[in-house]
Formats: C-alpha cells, structure tokens, sequence
C-alpha cells in the first residue's frame, strides 16, 4: 500500500504536509496577541504562511480577515482537490460535505424568514459550494428548496426515508441539520472502513470522536428543550465508541450531572473536569473537546501513506482561523486580558 | 439600588425671611439629591458597560467554539412574521414625574409567547448562547434603572430652575 500510495497521492500528502508544516507555531500567536489593534493583526499575519492575503483591501475588520484567512484555505483545498485521483477525490469531497450541511441549512432559515436568495448565497461557506447551488436561487420557499435542489444534489444519499416536502417546512433547522450530519458521519465512516489500511485506522478514530462529541453536545443542548428522546436518538451517530446502551440512555436524560455521570462511564469524564475552577467562565464544554480534536488530528501525522492527513489539515486549518478571530475579537472590543484563551494546537 | 426621596418644592412657597432660608436648605438638598443621582447613573452605567463587555465575550466565544457550524444570525432573524413580545414597557406615576417598569410574561408557545433565542436560534441552542441571551437580558434590566434614574435627575434640575426663578425672578436664569 505503501509502494501504491506514493505513486498516486505522494505528491499531494507531501503538499498537505507543508501546508501543515506552515501554520502558526507558539511564536506566531505570541505576536498576534500582543497587537493593540487590527491592522497590527492584519500586518503581523501578512508575516506569516498566510502571505500578502490582505494587499487589496483598505477597510480594517473582523469579518475581512476571516474572509480572507478562509479564502486561504479554500485555495489550497481546491488546488488539493485538483489534483487528486480517485479514491482520493471521493474522500475531500466527504471532507466538504458538512460545509453543504451547512449553506442548506442557511438557506433553509433564511427561506423560512423571507430573506432575499441573493443575499443567503453570499453568506454560504465556499467549501461548501456546489453545481445546484445557483439553481436554488428559482426556489422561493423550503418545499420549492427540497424537490429542486435536496434531491439531485451531493446531499441527496444524506436526506433520511422519513423527510417528505410537506413537513420538511414544518422541521426545525437544527433538528435536519443534525440529521443530515448523522448520515453524512455514518456514510464517511463506512467509506473509511472500506478504505482499509492506515486510512481506515487513523480516519476511523478521528470520526468515532467526532461522533462521540456530537452525541454528547446535542444532548447537553437539548437539556432545556422539549425535544422529545425519540428525537435526539434520531441525530445521535452510531459510529462512536459510546455502545447503543449509552445513547438510548443519555437521549432520555433530562439532568446535566446525569450526562456526566454517563460520560464517566463511556470514558468522556474529563470533557467535565475543571469547569467550575475556570473563574472567568469561558472554557465549556465545546473547547475540551476541541483541545482533544486538535491533539488527535495532529498525532495523525505521526503515520504515513493515509488520507486522515488532508482530513486533519482541513480541522487544524479551520481551528487556527477561529483562534485567529479570536484575538481579533478581544483586541476590537479591548478586552485584551482574554486575548490568551484561544485553544493551543500541539503542532510543536 | 436605594432611591433616595427627592424633596418636593410645591409645598416651599417662599413668603418671609424664614421662608426664603428654608427654600435655600431646599435648594441644597436638591443639589446634594442631584450629586447622588449622578453618582448612582455614573454607577448603573459601569454594570451596564461591564455586562455587556461580559455579553460580547460570550458572543465571541461561540462564534470560536461553532466556528462555522452556525448559521449567520442574519439569516435566522425573523422578518415579516408578528410574534409577540416578552417585555412590556409600562410608565407609573411618582411624585416628582413618572418612571418606567419593565414587565416580563411568561413563556407560552401555545399564546404566541416564544422563548427569543429557540425561536431565533433553533431547538439546539448552546449552553454559551444560552448564557449571552441571559446576560443581554440583565442589560435590558439594567438600562429602564438608567432611564429612570436619567428621567428623576431632568425632573430634579428642572425643579432646582423652578425654585431659582421664584427666589430670584429678576436674576437672569438660562
């Protein structure tokens, strides 16, 4: 596999490996987060991996530089993407899929609240642009959306049995969301296992996490809800180390120290550790679970000849971007003293 | 936060000499009544600047943890579709003018009467958003005490020149 995967994708880990290889060290956050403003951001950043991105532009604000930083990304991945073979191709094209989860998902709301088509496209997320999605613009409502666009589209294999255009209007947009995800987790995982090899290992890992965390943060966020369990069973993955058990038992919890106590259990305990010693309050849930993401996708690079690599640039990449945004923030609204709580990415 | 009684200068007609010794302690104490009222603006202002700075944090932080899993808030803002409001605004009288009481109904989806941030935001609204949503909450709290301390200084000031007028009518007053 070794001897076969150089020849066709060699190239390409050797790319990704320098695209990773070239994202911010300790030293590159220690600058950013002694700036006193944006432009000092904007200039400290041009000093980076990231080059001249901001050359053209003369107005100064958050939302510009994570444009720009995010057009960044998408130029890589395209390039990657140009290049590859298949299955190769198939796999980066599972890596956008959640991204077309999400610009669906936006269109959907927007729809629903009678905001212009125009508008909701340009607020899309380009890695999760596709063909159909400029065909959306003749649909003027959610059920126009779902017989147009949701059936002849990438997403088409993710809508469940159930979804019927008549209530697909009536659905919240979270709850198809989460279902959209669920299916796309679990097709990924499939496709992963039939991958074999180092792909298989490392991918499959990455992606029963992923499913673990998405069971865990729905049910924390469906606490104070009146989701019904029947309804978080349906979004919670099945591809994760948490046994069958677990999930039709955390989907009827209604107490926070309960999900815990389960997540003790199945081995998540320390997602709920030192919580309460954070005084400023702003270390959750959402950010242990980050720290662990980042730290697994960068042991992916620890083996060789896999795809889990370009998978773990994508999540390393997206991760250093909201870091990024997240001095910006403090430095714009002068509240430097927190400026340090963006989440570390062991790269060194 | 206490709301010191501001004395009334309806009941002060000044007529003798005594009379215009105590329309001066009148005067006075509505000076020192308006250096108390600006002391507790100056402080409601502080705790309003401090949860929203608080409020903002939060905002930054899930925009940090959701990354791009969110959809844009714009698109999820409802527009051309009525739903009722959970904060009333009403004025009540008081002696020296009128304040305003923020009343807050209940949540009953079966009235109209939704929760702001789960008919905005969806059925799976983090815990963080859920805690901003608090905060911002607060600072609606927090500005009717500001307005009402803002509308019991203009009606102190405005008493004081009354007062000045009728002690001193040929002295010119801006």
């Amino acid at each position: 596999m070794s001897l076969l995967f150089n020849t066709e994708w060699g190239f390409l880990e050797g790319i990704v490996r320098g695209f990773k290889n070239g994202m911010l060290k300790h030293s590159d956050y220690l600058a950013l987060t002694q700036c006193d403003s944006i432009e000092d951001v904007m200039m400290s950043i041009q000093g980076t991996d990231y080059g001249n991105i901001f050359a053209n532009d003369r107005k100064f604000s958050v939302d510009l530089i994570e444009k720009r930083l995010g057009e960044k990304l998408l130029h890589e991945f395209n390039y990657i993407r140009a290049h590859s073979t298949e299955p190769l191709s198939s796999f980066l094209e599972y890596i956008r899929y959640p991204y077309m989860i999400d610009n669906v998902s936006l269109l959907i709301s927007g729809l629903n609240n009678n905001r212009p088509m125009k508008r909701l496209l340009e607020m899309c997320n380009p890695l999760g642009y596709f063909d159909q999605l400029a065909a959306i613009e003749v649909a003027v409502s959610s059920v126009e959306l779902f017989n147009a666009v949701l059936i002849d589209t990438p997403l088409a294999k993710f809508i469940p049995p159930e979804f019927h255009e008549d209530t697909f209007g009536e659905i919240d947009v979270e709850i198809v969301r989460g279902l959209l995800y669920r299916s796309y987790l679990e097709s990924y995982y499939a496709f992963c296992q039939g991958l074999g090899g180092t792909t298989s290992d490392v991918m499959c890992k990455l992606l029963s996490f992923e499913a673990d965390r998405r069971v865990i943060t729905i049910t924390v966020n469906a606490l104070p809800t009146n989701l019904t369990p029947n309804d978080r069973l349906k979004m919670y993955p099945t591809c994760g180390q948490l046994p069958d058990l677990a999930l039709r038992t955390l989907s009827e919890i209604v107490d926070y120290e309960r999900v815990r106590d389960m997540c003790n259990f199945a081995g998540y305990g320390d997602m709920f550790e030192n919580i309460e010693r954070d005084t400023d309050g702003l270390i959750g849930l959402e950010d242990r679970f980050l720290m662990l993401e980042a730290k697994n996708n960068v042991y992916s690079y620890l083996q060789q000849f896999h795809f889990g690599v370009f998978y773990s640039y994508v999540k390393l990449k997206q991760l250093e971007v909201r870091n990024i945004i997240w001095i910006c923030e403090c430095i714009a609204q002068r509240q430097t003293d927190k400026v340090n709580a963006y989440i570390p990415i062991p790269l060194e | 936060m206490s709301e010191p009684k501001g004395p009334s200068i309806r009941s002060s007609e000044p007529e003798t000499t005594s009379s215009a010794e105590e329309a001066g302690c009148l005067l006075d104490s509505l000076h020192l009544h308006i250096f108390h009222l600006l002391e507790d603006q100056v402080v409601q202002h502080n705790q309003l600047s401090r949860e929203t700075s608080e409020a903002r944090m939060i905002l930054a932080r899930v925009r940090l943890q959701e990354g791009n899993q969110r959809t844009a808030a714009e698109a999820q803002l409802p527009r051309c579709r009525p739903y009722k409001a959970l904060c009333r605004l009403v004025e009540e009288a008081r002696a020296w003018g009128t304040i305003v009481n923020l009343n807050r109904l209940a949540v009953e989806p079966c009235r109209g009467y939704l929760q702001p941030v789960t008919n905005i935001f969806g059925a799976l609204v983090p815990m963080s958003l859920r805690v901003a949503s608090r905060k911002w909450e607060r600072c609606v709290d927090q500005i009717v005490d500001c307005a009402n301390t803002q509308r019991e200084l203009q009606a102190s000031i405005s008493s004081i020149r009354q007062l000045r007028r009728s002690l001193y009518p040929s002295y010119p007053h801006k």
